[in-house]
This record gives structure tokens, C-alpha cells and sequence, in this order.
């Protein structure tokens, strides 16, 4: 992986096959999704590492958002370990990677995106970013665990009222081909479809809306941004500071000063740009962030000379 | 380049063909009401309305048609069969007047007449209903499907197994477990439900898929949460490789209630969703009235 063949160009430019293959692979039971059935087998004991609903009839594994809600809202836990164990281990493993590469929504929200329109910039919204974290914590955690009837069991709150993803995934294709599904939807159904109407609307004119503002599972693995054996590297020797990877990046990031950003889905739109190759993908404990670190500081104090 | 057109070409298309998906079902009911009279849902909600006031008439002097109900039970074997429910009620009338007042078999025989009248509106509705059933969904995969059979346990230990159908004109089953919150915040209802079937020769059974297969601190749990909500309706419980047991697995989305005839028969679809919300209890309501209306008929 090192810098004799170019690893990370490569990575980038097949970033589009990769979304696919794991969408693909997240949800492998495809017959059943003409059957109206869900696959409920060993594999769904695991959590895949992209937001993608269990009741997708295809899903092969479960959402860990989901199961996280589920455990901490049964009357017989607090907390899921289980889970936060997965997403902390994905989380070093990967960070936001899962994002750029790895989440069949991301990829969703990507390819409304291609949908020629006018496109319009998030960067004056920056505040809104924080709202996904808010959302993780009082959806995710608080409302399930503290709002309980009387057996103690409280309510998935984000995969019931907010998760765009369910409707896409689960009520949809399910209410298609099951007729008491179909008989099943109401008002909860309606307000779901006009989410994601939303976020579809939205895509189109925004990049990757819902990652940006509203994902928990997005909030989760930003928070292993920084500490992520992956990360990207910036080569500030090779830099020439031409703006160009800070323009092209559709999450408002600019490489050359926080390669860690939260914010960064890793997509690589920045190391296909770069005309210097200065930017790329670095995997391991080493030098890693280290030395991005290091060559910040350099620039830093370069400018400050300037 | 030429991957990125294709992609948003696919994409586009996508997007057209499941926006028109969506919008296939309502051009399906425009065509119904063109083709037909009247839609399934329009005929299904005139029923639901004529056995409302049905409902009504008998509400209005609830303990006195108990009273008849009771008194009628234990002549059942006496009883003519007849297709329309007010006939039938009037031959009951008819057959305990000794053990009531004169006043009393007046409202009675008053509301049973009404009861015919009504009865002779509803019968062409439920015909026409009927025959429209199989056009309008394919995949009703359980209705009319025997309910699988089973040997087991109430959850108090007594013996049960299929024959318990039997012994109620309509029994309503409800698979539920002890994790999921919509199951457990409707077993309230499903009590009140209970109390009021078990004055017109029904029941509800209560099935948690977590005790199937016997698991005490499982069966402990259920007990402690139909207690805290005061549910008394039998539970029961059965091998989950058993043929119910195999049905009961793949049940996939909770609460789910089916209504069960007396030859035990499932009738109606599968209901997905608790019965606190009103649309599921109306739903719930029309095929237990159909399934008792016919039962009496019997």
C-alpha cells in the first residue's frame, strides 16, 4: 500500500463499486424481497456496519442504530454492550470510511446526487452538524431508556419517528408484496414517507444531507475519526496549496487542515483531485495521523512565517 | 463519465418506476369504483356501520340482552339454525319469554326486529364482499387456512391443544412477546376485548413466542406482565418445532392477531398492529362480527 503503486487514486476512483458491493452485500436475501419476507437467520445476530434497516426483507445483517435501540429500550438492559462494542471496534477499524464506502444510504443520497440540477453548497449550515449528535444521544439513548410504559420497555424513537432508511427499505418493498403489512401502514407511515421524501428532495440539491445532519450511527463513527487506524495523510512537501482538494470535497472538509475532520467520509474526492498526489488513504498504527499531524503543524507554522 | 450517465439514467428511471409503484394503488381503487358499484373498503365500512347500530341497539339495554344471551345458551341445542341473526335472536325470544317480563320481552323483541331488518341490508353487502375478496388480493395467504394444530400449556400449567376453537363461536389469537412495546401496551385492550367476546361465545388467547417451548423464568416473565396489566385471558404456550410453532416463527412483525373461527379456521387476514389504535380495533371488530354472524347462522 505504500507509495511505489499508488493505492489510494485506485481506492477513490473504484469508490462507486465498492458502494455498490456492499449495498449489494448488506442485503444479499434479495428473493425475499419478492417474497415479502425478512431473513431471520444467525446473520442478523451481527450488525453491518452501514445504516440499513433490519426489516429490509434483503437485510443480511442487522442496523446497529436499530439494535442499540433495541437492547437499551428492552426492560432487561440499560445499555447494549454487545453493540457499542461493534460500533467502537468498526470505529477504529474504519471511522467514517463506512460511510464514504461502506453505507447503502450514503450510496443512496450519492446517486440522487448525480441527478443533474443546480447544486447548492452546505458549508454556510456547519452549524447544523452538530444536530446529529444531539439526535444520537436523546433518540438514540435517552428517549428509549427513560421514556418506558409500564413493563419497562421504551420505543426505538429514531427508527420510529425519524429513519428515513426504514421507510426505503422496510415499509416500502414490505407493503408492496405483504398485503397485511400493507393494511398495517397509517399516520406513522405518512409522516416516515414525507422524511424521506425530504431527504430525497434534499440529496438532490445537497450533497449527502442526512449523513451531514441527521445520522447517529454518521455521529458514532465521526467520533473515531481521529482516533480511526484509517485516516488520511497529507504530504505538505508535496502540497503546493492549490485549494483544489477543499473544493472538491462534497463534506465541507478541507483536507490540508483537519485530515481528522469529523466530518471526513473518507470518499477520497480529495486524493483523485490533488495534483501532486500530496493526498492519500493511510492505514495502521505508525505514522499515520502522526505524521499528517506533524505536517500540519509544519504549515502551520510556515504560515504564520508567511 | 459514461458510468456516471448511466447511473443517473438508472437512477432516474428507478425513481419513475417507484413513484409509479406507489401510484398504481390508488389508480387500482379508481378502477374498482368504476367496474363495481362500490369499492371492498366502501362495502367493508357500510357493514362495519350497519353492525355499529346493531351493536347500538344492544348496548342501549346491554344487561337485559346478557341476560337473554345467557338464557339462550343454555338452549342452544333447541335452536333452529338461521341465516339471519334477528330470526335467530326472535326464535331465542321466543323460547326463554317465561324467564322475562312482559316490558322486557318488548325491548327485546323490538330490537331483534330491528336486528333482522338490519341483518336483511347487511347480507347482499356481505355477498357482494365476499366476491370481491379474491380479485382484490392475491397473496391472502392465511385466510380461510386452518389454524396449524397444537398439544400445550396455559401458562398456569393446565393442558390445551386445538380442540379449545371449539368451544367458542369466535376465538381472537394474539401472538405477542415480552420485549416489544406495542404487544404489551395492548393487552389492556385484549382484556377488555376478552370480557366482552366471553358474553358472545368468545375468547382471546394470548400466544408469547418467548415461552413457546416451555422456558420457565420465560413463562415467569410473561405471567408478571399480563399481571401488571391485568390481563386474565389464558396464555398459552406449545413445542416451538410443532407445526404451530413453526407457524408462530414466522410471524415477523408483532403484535400479530388473527381471528379464528369455531372449526378453527383462521378468517381474515393476518392483523399487524395493536388494537389500541382504532383503525386495527374496527378491523379487528368487523371480522369477529362476521365470524359470530355466521356462527349463529350455523
Amino acid at each position: 500500500m505504500d507509495s511505489k503503486k499508488p493505492f489510494s487514486p485506485l481506492l477513490a476512483r473504484w469508490r462507486g463499486l465498492v458502494q455498490a458491493c456492499a449495498a449489494l452485500l448488506t442485503n444479499l436475501h434479495l428473493p425475499n424481497f419478492f417474497k415479502g419476507e425478512l431473513y431471520r437467520g444467525a446473520g442478523k445476530t451481527v450488525c453491518v456496519p452501514g445504516l440499513n434497516c433490519y426489516s429490509c426483507p434483503g437485510a443480511a445483517g442487522a442496523c446497529p442504530i436499530g439494535a442499540f435501540q433495541a437492547v437499551v429500550g428492552s426492560s432487561k438492559f440499560q445499555f447494549s454492550y454487545y453493540i457499542t462494542g461493534i460500533l467502537i471496534l468498526l470505529g477504529v477499524l474504519l471511522g467514517r470510511f463506512i460511510c464514504g464506502f461502506l453505507c447503502p444510504f450514503g450510496w443512496f443520497q450519492e446517486l440522487l446526487h448525480k441527478i443533474p440540477t443546480k447544486k447548492l453548497s452546505t458549508k454556510r449550515l456547519k452549524p447544523l452538524t452538530y444536530l446529529k449528535y444531539v439526535i444520537l444521544v436523546v433518540m438514540v439513548f435517552l428517549l428509549p431508556v427513560l421514556v418506558v410504559n409500564e413493563a419497562g420497555l421504551g420505543n426505538p424513537f429514531f427508527c420510529k419517528y425519524l429513519c428515513p432508511q426504514g421507510v426505503l427499505e422496510g415499509a416500502i418493498p414490505l407493503s408492496l408484496t405483504n398485503a397485511p403489512i400493507r393494511a398495517a401502514l397509517g399516520k406513522l407511515f405518512s409522516w416516515k414517507l414525507c422524511v424521506l421524501v425530504t431527504v430525497v428532495v434534499l440529496s438532490v440539491v445537497f450533497y449527502r444531507p442526512f449523513c451531514k445532519w441527521i445520522c447517529p450511527l454518521g455521529a458514532v463513527y465521526a467520533l473515531f475519526n481521529r482516533v480511526s487506524l484509517l485516516s488520511m495523510q497529507v504530504d505538505h512537501n508535496k502540497c503546493i496549496s492549490c485549494g483544489k482538494c477543499a473544493r472538491v470535497c462534497g463534506m465541507d472538509v478541507d483536507v490540508c487542515k483537519t485530515p481528522n475532520s469529523t466530518e471526513c467520509i473518507r470518499c477520497g474526492k480529495c486524493v483523485s483531485a490533488c495534483p501532486t498526489q500530496a493526498v492519500r488513504f493511510r492505514y495502521g498504527f505508525d505514522r499515520g495521523g502522526a505524521y499528517s499531524k506533524l505536517s500540519q503543524k509544519t504549515t502551520i507554522d510556515e504560515r504564520k512565517g508567511d | 463519465m459514461n458510468l456516471k450517465k448511466f447511473l443517473t439514467l438508472a437512477l432516474a428511471f428507478t425513481l419513475v418506476l417507484s413513484l409509479a409503484a406507489c401510484g398504481s394503488k390508488g389508480d387500482d381503487k379508481t378502477d374498482d369504483t368504476t367496474d363495481q358499484t362500490m369499492t371492498a373498503e366502501e362495502l367493508n365500512a357500510k357493514i362495519q356501520e350497519l353492525a355499529d347500530k346493531e351493536n347500538a341497539i344492544m348496548e342501549e339495554d346491554l344487561e337485559l340482552w346478557q341476560k337473554l344471551f345467557a338464557a339462550m345458551n343454555e338452549k342452544r341445542d333447541e335452536l333452529a339454525q338461521e341465516s339471519n341473526y334477528g330470526t335467530y335472536l326472535l326464535d331465542g325470544i321466543e323460547l326463554v319469554k317465561d324467564q322475562f317480563t312482559d316490558d322486557e320481552i318488548k325491548t327485546l323483541t323490538d330490537g331483534a326486529e330491528k336486528i333482522r331488518d338490519i341483518e336483511d341490508e347487511i347480507q347482499p353487502l356481505q355477498e357482494q364482499y365476499a366476491a370481491l375478496q379474491p380479485a382484490d388480493d392475491g397473496n391472502a395467504d392465511t385466510e380461510g387456512q386452518a389454524f396449524p394444530a397444537f398439544t400445550g400449556k396455559d401458562l398456569d400449567g393446565n393442558d390445551v391443544d386445538s380442540s379449545l376453537f371449539s368451544k367458542n363461536a369466535v376465538t381472537v389469537v394474539n401472538f405477542w412477546f415480552s420485549g416489544c412495546s406495542p404487544c404489551v401496551t395492548e393487552l389492556s385492550e385484549l382484556n377488555a376485548l376478552n370480557e366482552k367476546l366471553k358474553q358472545q361465545g368468545g375468547a382471546v388467547i394470548g400466544i408469547n413466542t418467548d415461552t413457546l417451548g416451555g422456558y420457565a423464568d420465560q413463562i415467569s416473565e410473561a405471567k408478571g406482565i399480563l399481571e401488571k396489566k391485568e390481563a386474565t385471558y389464558q396464555n398459552i404456550y406449545f413445542d416451538s418445532d410443532s407445526d404451530a410453532g413453526k407457524f408462530a416463527s414466522g410471524i415477523m412483525a408483532f403484535p400479530t392477531t388473527y381471528v379464528v373461527d369455531r372449526s378453527g379456521n383462521i378468517v381474515g387476514e393476518a392483523l399487524l398492529g395493536g388494537i389500541d389504535n382504532e383503525d386495527n380495533m374496527a378491523t379487528l371488530q368487523t371480522i369477529i362480527d362476521q365470524v359470530l354472524a355466521s356462527d349463529s347462522a350455523k
